[in-house]
């Protein structure tokens, strides 16, 4: 112990160079790294959890399930400012760490559209969800600008609110649909039926002005007007389901039906914001950096044969010992 | 015709410098035979020559080590070392300086005549010295040049020819055992044992041998190496042990 405490304090700058350079790579690499701006929006859920979840956690889940679709990634982009940025500095993409030396050394890479995915990861890891209530949570928004930082936050919320509103529609609009086509079946079969009953008057000089009560001494026309009727009546039905789904659909979209309002709007950040790619850069760099010096220091006390102190004379040179000089003497 | 000049008493003797620069009051061994009544301070230079050459704590250091050697019957005492720059010429004179503080008449003498910096570190004329003895016949008084009281130092001189025949020539001439035998206690800065011959050759003249290990810089295994077949074993002064843990982690670590 005493050996190896002396061997580290008298290569004492030797080991803290590894350690130094390491910090110096690190602070160098988060320098270059572009500027972070974070921008951060609040979310009052309304809606009930799932399970034992709670609301605010299961929108969290919902919207970091959404963060993983292109649709939605590309439908924030567009309604941001997000695309046109992403398009202009492609670099900003790039999950490579020393792109931007790379960047620094040939120059700015040329302008380009992101695609879905490149969208989609980029969203992926600049944007955090967390919870910080049984019904509140936050979404924050890193961008290498406070504009995008925040607009971006904005349209996030937007394109949730909209997903969510769309998710809950979506059963009613398929009925909808359904309802409309059965609809316009309908519509087919009530005209047959007025067009079989039009022609059997027809054929049968039947003047329903003269005798209204021709159907009661007709069988054949009672028959084909009972089937007109019905078919009426379906068509009827059909159309006041469509106008209750029509206005399921309007009440559902609300705003105060909304699964959540928004409590604080992202605001534009003041000051540019230490990233997680940042954080994590810090702490690899501090841990290789001390990983390096424990392995200098293992290899310092296995390679030192040197003595430190008069004890180590006879054993490690099997000489007597006269005294020793604490201090140093050169000649 | 070898005649080694007495050294002038300390109460008699007027200073180099002066007395203010004189550093601690000799301490006087409860064993040690020597009956100078007054202190034979440990040198310091002038300040207009750089300051202190041997630091207090060396002395004491020095001290301690030449009371375990013992100066009864002390005659010639090499130091020397496995390398250059482990601390053998100050050490050396730390050496004569502790043995004139008993009371010995004792001559510093520079053997290593490869790079011998003794004269032009304390100061000292480099002429005479110990060859121009042995070459032009002069008086070994006329090469011992007074350095403090009771230590004085014999240079080198000019050396002609090479350096293990002036060693060899030195050994045949006895100039050492006479020396000896007259009670004057020699000290040698020897060359380093590695690197050539002459620090073993000069090695072999002394009766006894003091080895400064630089702690912290020399390997076991080259101190092994160097003194592997000398004559006599020597006796290890470790030089800088000077701990360089902080305070604070010797107390925390409990060492």
């Amino acid at each position: 112990m005493k050996r190896t405490l002396e061997i580290v304090f008298t290569h004492k700058r030797l080991l803290i160079a590894p350690l130094l350079a390491a910090l110096i790579c690190t602070a160098a690499y988060v320098a270059l790294q572009p500027p972070s701006y974070q921008s951060t929006g609040s979310l009052w859920v309304n809606t009930s959890g799932i399970g034992t979840q709670s609301p605010a956690q299961t929108q969290a889940d919902i919207l970091s399930q959404d963060l993983k679709t292109s649709t939605f990634a590309i439908a924030v982009a567009n309604a941001g400012p997000l695309n046109a940025y992403l398009t202009a500095h492609p670099g900003a993409m790039s999950t490579n760490p020393i792109h931007p030396l790379k960047e620094l050394v040939t120059g700015a890479s040329a302008p380009r559209k992101p695609s879905s995915d490149e969208l989609r990861a980029y969203l992926a890891t600049h944007v955090t969800v967390a919870t910080v209530g049984p019904n509140q949570l936050t979404v924050t928004v890193a961008a290498p600008t406070p504009n995008v930082a925040r607009d971006t936050a904005n349209a996030l919320i937007a394109q949730l609110l909209a997903s969510e509103v769309a998710a809950k529609i979506a059963p009613m609009q398929t009925n909808l649909a359904l309802l409309q086509t059965e609809l316009k079946d309908q519509t087919t079969v009530l005209q047959q039926a007025v067009a079989a009953v039009q022609k059997y008057i027809a054929d049968n000089h039947i003047n329903l002005a003269k005798d209204p009560n021709a159907a009661a001494s007709d069988p054949g026309l009672a028959v084909l007007q009972g089937a007109a009727a019905e078919a009426q009546a379906t068509y009827q039905n059909l159309l006041t389901a469509i106008d209750k789904v029509k206005s399921d659909i309007e009440t559902a979209q609300q705003p105060k039906l909304a699964p959540f309002r928004v409590v604080d709007s992202p605001q534009l950040p003041s000051s540019v914001a230490l990233g997680k790619q940042e954080i994590i850069a810090v702490a690899a760099g501090l841990f290789a950096g001390l990983l390096a010096v424990a392995v200098l220091v293992a290899l310092l006390v296995r390679l030192d044969t040197t003595i430190h102190s008069a004890d180590e004379v006879q054993r490690m040179v099997g000489l007597p010992v006269l005294g020793s000089t604490p201090q140093s003497a050169r000649t | 015709m070898l005649e080694a000049r007495k050294v002038s008493k300390p109460a008699a003797a007027t200073p180099a410098w002066p007395a203010s620069l004189y550093a601690k009051p000799r301490v006087q061994p409860s064993w040690e035979p020597s009956t100078s009544p007054s202190p034979s301070p440990y040198v310091r230079t002038p300040a207009a020559m750089g300051g202190t050459l041997v630091a207090e704590e060396m002395m004491e250091g020095v001290r301690q080590a030449i009371q375990t050697l013992g100066v009864k019957g002390l005659t010639t005492l090499g130091v020397t070392s496995s390398l250059r720059g482990e601390g053998r010429t100050t050490l050396a004179l730390a050496t004569a300086l502790v043995l004139a503080e008993y009371g010995m008449e004792t001559i510093l003498l520079e053997l290593d005549l490869a790079h011998p910096e003794l004269c032009h570190r304390l100061g000292v004329s480099k002429y005479p010295g110990l060859l121009d003895v042995r070459e032009i016949r002069q008086e070994v008084a006329d090469a011992m040049h007074p350095f403090s009281p009771g230590v004085s130092i014999v240079p080198v001189g000019q050396m002609q020819g090479s350096i293990p025949r002036a060693l060899s020539q030195l050994a045949k001439s006895e100039l050492l055992s006479e020396l000896a035998s007259q009670g004057v206690a020699v000290v040698a800065d020897l060359p380093p044992l590695m690197g050539n011959s002459a620090g073993r050759q000069a090695a072999s003249l002394m009766a006894d041998l003091i080895l400064v290990v630089r702690a912290n810089m020399v390997p076991a295994a080259t101190i092994v190496e160097a003194v592997a077949g000398l004559p006599v074993t020597p006796k290890v002064l470790l030089n800088g042990t000077r701990s360089r843990v902080p305070g604070w982690v010797r107390r925390l670590s409990g060492i």
